[in-house]
């Protein structure tokens, strides 16, 4: 079965983009057929974070009004055979997103994918609507800031009342990301604690990305900062996978106590 | 006497009705029911809700098993209305008649009771959610969020932090109060009278579970 996967957080410049690059390039290295879609219509990012600006031909704009198939439109990563991209346009907005056109989308690439990562917009517009309303995963991105998390407790409302499994009654999964955090800043009480943050949100950590000046230069250099084994901050993306893949696979299996004393270890690591 | 007029809704009359008087032979209920079957049979809605004047001249008040309330209840069985017992020696097998129209008008009573019912939210309200509990009391079992919203016409009942906003008594009960397992709140009101978070900072609030209410009011925040 076919994961759909949505990052978003509310406000913007937390680190979504970021977080879907490591996230789908951690998924395909894993071994999963993964492809990663960018929701932000005019105000494209992903490409340039996963280094194919220049390959861009068709964008989803383009396959929502016929111009081209979704297999057309797909840009293949030239390192990672299983990781794909379907980048936005950067001349539409967002209101060329249809409920129905999305879904058909969707239903093609679950044919082919183990993973979809839907890179949501910032905001609680149509295209952030666009990207969560058919998840099976939601994955909110936070940062030690009251504003940022307010607004993380605001998207997880709408998630929770403006999906598709919403609407059935079926539950969403939901897993919380703090980036940019420095434990420094924390201790001093310049910063939320993560504990703090969890709190507020009550919804599982999947883990911690620290502030790091990997990320700004994986960003300039189009290489997701998964693939910097060096940086604090590729180390953190890669435990996030491995967790992702360990409680979305045994999630049932494990006993109660079993998952609580895992998240404990997370919350002091 | 007084003159009747267009406006007068009564008139007093004395008058003299005709009326059923049903006289026991037998304290036998057996006999009686076999015999009330009958008539029913031939007069199926004869006797319905006809007003009943029992006889219990003919019988021996003292017999063991003469039991007047069993014979009430089996003419009210037959839709029978027994308004008044004659012949009757002893005064104490008399309350039994008139528990018909208290049995009667009970029902009617219970059905507005029941209107007043409960909202319960288990999961946490979130930042730009609003819940309203119309005509209700409004129970969470999780955090109520700063930028959420509770209302309720009745009570509100929070068994987490509350950090957003909570309003009881909307519809201006003045008796209805907010109870919360911690008070962060950005505002609280009950029936219109509220209190914003500088207030409530400003007064020295228990770090307990609290309960909030209107005295003269004004606005108390106490430990339960």
């Amino acid at each position: 079965m076919t994961k759909i996967i949505v990052v978003t957080s509310g406000k913007g410049g937390v680190g979504k983009t970021t977080t879907s690059a490591s996230l789908a390039t951690g998924l395909a290295l894993a071994g999963f057929k993964t492809v990663v879609i960018d929701f932000d219509i005019g105000l494209r990012n992903l490409d340039l974070i996963m280094g194919c600006e220049r390959r861009v031909v068709y964008d989803i704009v383009n396959v929502i009004h016929g111009d081209a198939n979704v297999h057309q439109a797909l840009i293949r990563d030239k390192k990672i055979q299983n990781l794909s991209i379907l980048a936005a346009s950067q001349t539409r907005d967002k209101d060329a997103l249809e409920k129905e056109a999305v879904k058909k989308i969707l239903d093609t690439l679950s044919e082919t994918f183990d993973y979809i990562v839907c890179d949501s917009p910032a905001g609680i517009e149509k295209g952030a609507l666009m990207a969560m309303y058919y998840a099976d995963v939601a994955i909110v991105v936070a940062n030690p800031e009251v504003s940022s998390v307010r607004d993380s407790d605001r998207i997880l409302g709408i998630l929770s009342s403006k999906t598709e499994k919403a609407e059935r009654g079926e539950a969403l999964e939901e897993f919380l990301i703090v980036t940019r955090f420095s434990k420094k800043r924390a201790n001093t009480g310049e910063m939320m604690s993560v504990e703090n943050i969890q709190e507020l949100l009550g919804i599982p950590l999947l883990g911690v990305i620290p502030e790091s000046l990997s990320v700004l230069n994986a960003s300039n250099s189009g290489e997701p900062v998964i693939l910097d084994q060096k940086s604090d901050a590729g180390k953190a993306y890669q435990l996030i996978i491995s967790k992702f893949l360990g409680t979305a696979d045994t999630r049932k299996k494990t006993g109660f106590l079993k998952r609580l004393l895992r998240g404990k270890q997370e919350v002091t690591a | 006497m007084v003159k009747s007029s267009k406006t007068d809704s009564f008139q007093l009359k004395a008058d003299f009705l005709p009326i059923t008087t049903l006289r026991l032979l037998s304290h036998q209920t057996e006999l009686l029911q076999s015999q009330l079957e009958n008539i029913v049979l031939k007069a199926p809605n004869y006797f319905t809700n006809a007003p009943i004047i029992v006889d219990f001249s003919a019988l021996d008040e003292n017999a063991p098993q003469f039991d007047a309330k069993e014979i009430c209840a089996l003419l009210r069985q037959f839709k029978m209305q027994p308004i008044a017992a004659r012949g009757l020696k002893t005064l104490d097998v008399l309350p039994v008649l008139p528990e018909i129209i208290k049995a009667q008008s009970e029902p009617v009573k219970a059905k507005e009771t029941v209107k007043m019912t409960t909202k319960v939210i288990s999961k946490p309200v979130r930042a730009g959610t609003q819940v309203y509990a119309k005509e209700a009391d409004l129970i969470i079992l999780a955090s109520v969020n700063s930028g959420a919203e509770v209302i309720a016409d009745g009570n509100i009942h929070i068994y987490a932090p509350l950090r957003g906003r909570a309003l009881a008594g909307a519809t201006g009960d003045l008796n209805a109060r907010i109870f919360c397992a911690k008070l962060e709140a950005e505002l609280v009101s009950i029936a219109g009278t509220y209190l914003t978070n500088e207030k409530i900072k400003a007064m020295s609030i228990p770090k307990k579970t609290v309960q909030i209410f209107l005295r003269d009011h004004k606005l108390c925040i106490e430990e339960v």
